[in-house]
């Protein structure tokens, strides 16, 4: 996640005052980690389908 | 779609976990809450009116705390009274309907396993409320399970939050699902509040960041098949 969306979204958390408002973005950043947590993963596995000497 | 949301509480006002989910759906305009216990305390159900609540929901979800691994007596009751059929008589057609269980224990969902201190897994425990649904014709869904819910830090409360208000307007419990619910969400927040550039970015990033992650789980799956390589 870039820096520049995790100041914003501490800043959102930090001033919302809707707690139904300051939840979703809580939960959002965490989909973000998870996001990216599961991109990696894809890329490598794509990496690795497409290095896979049994099909060369 | 259309929520009916069923509560059996014995002591409904002054159950912090009830309040949060009560709290939480309030501003869900498709869904209506319906809590027995308050409705007919002496549990003798409007049968009729309850046949047509049912009609008219696409949703239906018993919600309650687990009182010695069933519902409280209030519900029991209701479904007792609701589904009773006289001689010759049918129950209405449920098909096409979907049953939903939010369910809060006080033991935590790890114990609820074989050879922990519950022994038995919720699904086994719960398995009255699927048969239920089977008879009905109803669709079962996966049940959503609150656990210790007074143990719960702000963070666990967030997340209780949005899987909730997903549960009960969105029958899909997909990760893909779950993210472009959410965004829609904040774009939707984002219209109402133009100053707030977080919930903007934010939608916009995870919209783009899931069209990525589908197409690399797409480019997997004709790698897996052994289609061409995307």
């Amino acid at each position: 996640m870039a820096d520049s969306l995790q100041v914003l979204i501490a800043d959102y958390i930090k001033k919302a005052p809707d707690y139904e408002n300051r939840a979703l973005m809580q939960v959002a950043a965490e989909l973000l980690k998870a996001q990216a947590q599961r991109l990696e993963q894809a890329e490598g596995e794509v990496d690795g389908r497409t290095w896979d000497h049994r099909k060369w | 779609m259309q929520t009916l949301v069923i509560v059996a509480h014995p002591d409904f006002d002054n159950s912090g976990t009830q309040n949060f989910l009560r709290a939480s759906s309030a501003h869900l305009p498709q869904v209506q809450y319906h809590v027995l216990d308050q409705l007919y305390p002496d549990y003798q159900v409007d049968v009729a009116r309850e046949r047509q609540l049912l009609q008219a929901a696409d949703q239906i979800i018993f919600q309650f705390p687990l009182y010695w691994y069933s519902a409280p007596a209030s519900l029991k009751a209701w479904l007792d009274q609701v589904l009773q059929t006289a001689q010759e008589e049918r129950l209405p057609d449920y098909q096409g309907k979907t049953l939903g269980l939010v369910v809060s224990t006080g033991v935590a969902a790890a114990q609820f396993t074989a050879g922990r201190s519950e022994q038995f897994t919720l699904s086994e425990i719960l398995r009255p409320y699927q048969a239920l649904a089977h008879k009905l014709h109803l669709t079962y869904r996966a049940p959503l399970i609150i656990s210790q819910f007074s143990h719960t830090n702000d963070l666990q409360k967030a997340q209780l939050l949005v899987q909730y208000q997903q549960y009960l307007t969105s029958f899909s419990d997909h990760f893909a699902d779950q993210v472009r619910w959410l965004a829609q969400r904040l774009q939707d927040l984002a219209a109402q509040n133009p100053e707030e550039p977080a919930l903007a970015a934010v939608a916009a990033t995870l919209t783009a960041n899931q069209d990525h992650l589908d197409d690399l789980n797409q480019t997997i799956a004709m790698m897996k098949g052994g289609g061409p390589i995307g």
